[in-house]
């Protein structure tokens, strides 16, 4: 039987959708009553948990779990939970049993990452499906060629060059017609 | 190196994928090679910014999953002991008729409500050529300003094409429904569903949706029942739709 960080590997979103359900109506009880959280927070959060858990699958970061999958996402919910507290201005009171550092890494400038985003929107298919695959879902050029029908590996990182490319001057052309200069000096 | 070779270098970089000499070599390029730095910060940032559309685009699909289990939980119906049937039924029947009649005259709050809940635009689907003749340019520009959400300025580029394309008949209908053009959205989502076509089943949920904006709740019901036959993907929503509609209590 396929563990769940394979079952993620091999069919990606579905298996997520089965280990959200799986834990998720434990998952807000527990941060309703252990955290103080109200619903909507909660859910916020195990969906930002669910996302990570992905997100170290998918990078290679997290290839094998040395405990149950709750566990792991429990533990990486105590961080969120504790960043959201911090926000918000309150103080956890909670002991905390794992120490998994926070995951999310820091970004570049925000206007110029909402452009690059706005750049991702007009490129279009099968561009941004493609960049997606390589650069978010981190898939190996193998699985992409079967995934979105390339001919081969080659015809796939071309496409994947062009398409990168492409959406380089998108996001050049953006940032002058939006900001009103280059501002590539400034990150 | 060429442009293809640095770039594969500097993503190897970003995602720390480099041997130790060879990200030394990548340090010191960037201090000296000024086409190189310039290079290397429009990939970063370009990364970053798929990823961040990316993980925007998963936790909203993990929103939508949340809503469905949620409604799914709040959707449990109560079962009668059958002597209690006919009471029941008829019961139903009066408290249907009320609640349309509330949703008709009274609820207008309820109704932006459920269509606010249920209305997602369609996602543009449908490939297109960069290049081709004039019309194409349209269909091309249309679908641009689609993905983009400008779909006043969408509509205004499919309403140039002199087509009986049902796709565009259906994006049309779409753009109208997003800028609150209703009657002209039903139609177009009309003229859709006059032929046999893959996008008849999206075609009946968006006219539902319109008839509830509309607020014209026999239609309305009388297309998601349509939509529930047909066995579309739509179907699991109408019924659910339909549910709340009926039973405004449920939710």
């Amino acid at each position: 039987m396929f563990s769940i960080v394979e079952q993620i590997k091999l069919s990606g979103k579905g298996a997520l959708a089965k280990l959200y359900q799986e834990h998720r109506k434990e998952f807000i009880l527990w941060a309703i009553k252990s955290h103080h959280c109200d619903e909507d927070d909660a859910k916020d959060i195990y969906q930002a948990t669910i996302i990570s858990f992905y997100e170290n699958v998918m990078s290679g970061q997290l290839s094998e779990l040395s405990s149950s999958p709750k566990t792991y996402l429990f533990a990486i919910a105590k961080n969120k939970i504790r960043e959201m507290q911090r926000t918000k201005g309150k103080r956890s009171t909670l002991e905390e049993n794992y120490d998994i550092p926070e995951e999310m890494e820091e970004i570049s400038d925000p206007e110029l990452l909402r452009l690059t985003m706005l750049s991702l929107k007009q490129i279009g298919e099968p561009c941004k499906s493609l960049l997606q695959e390589v650069y978010y879902h981190q898939s190996s050029m193998s699985a992409i060629v079967t995934k979105l029908s390339y001919k081969n590996e080659d015809t796939a990182k071309s496409q994947k060059y062009k398409c990168l490319i492409r959406l380089r001057k998108i996001f050049k052309d953006l940032q002058i017609k939006q900001l009103g200069y280059d501002r590539r000096a400034g990150y | 190196m060429t442009e293809e070779q640095d770039i594969e270098l500097i993503e190897l970089y970003i995602q720390h994928k480099l041997e130790k000499p060879a990200q030394e070599s990548v340090e010191t390029r960037l201090k000296t090679d000024v086409a190189f730095a310039q290079l290397f910060r429009d990939i970063k940032i370009l990364m970053e910014g798929v990823t961040a559309a990316s993980r925007e685009e998963l936790t909203n699909e993990l929103k939508t999953f949340e809503t469905e289990l949620s409604g799914a939980e709040n959707g449990k119906t109560i079962s009668f002991p059958k002597q209690y049937w006919p009471i029941a039924i008829a019961a139903s029947i009066a408290f249907v008729a009320a609640l349309i009649f509330w949703l008709k005259e009274e609820n207008q709050p309820a109704k932006n409500l459920l269509f606010s809940e249920y209305y997602k635009p369609y996602p543009n689907v449908i490939m297109l050529s960069q290049r081709g003749e004039n019309e194409e340019a349209d269909k091309v520009s249309g679908f641009q300003k689609y993905d983009q959400g400008e779909y006043a300025a969408a509509a205004n580029q499919f309403e140039k094409l002199d087509t009986k394309d049902f796709s565009i008949f259906f994006y049309l209908g779409s753009c109208y429904l997003a800028t609150k053009e209703i009657d002209k959205a039903i139609l177009n989502f009309g003229k859709c569903l006059e032929t046999d076509n893959r996008l008849n089943g999206q075609a009946e949920w968006y006219l539902a949706l319109c008839y509830l904006y509309k607020n014209d709740i026999d239609k309305c019901i009388r297309t998601l029942e349509k939509v529930i036959q047909r066995g579309s993907p739509y179907s699991k929503s109408a019924t659910e739709l339909l549910t709340k509609i009926k039973n405004p209590s449920v939710e």
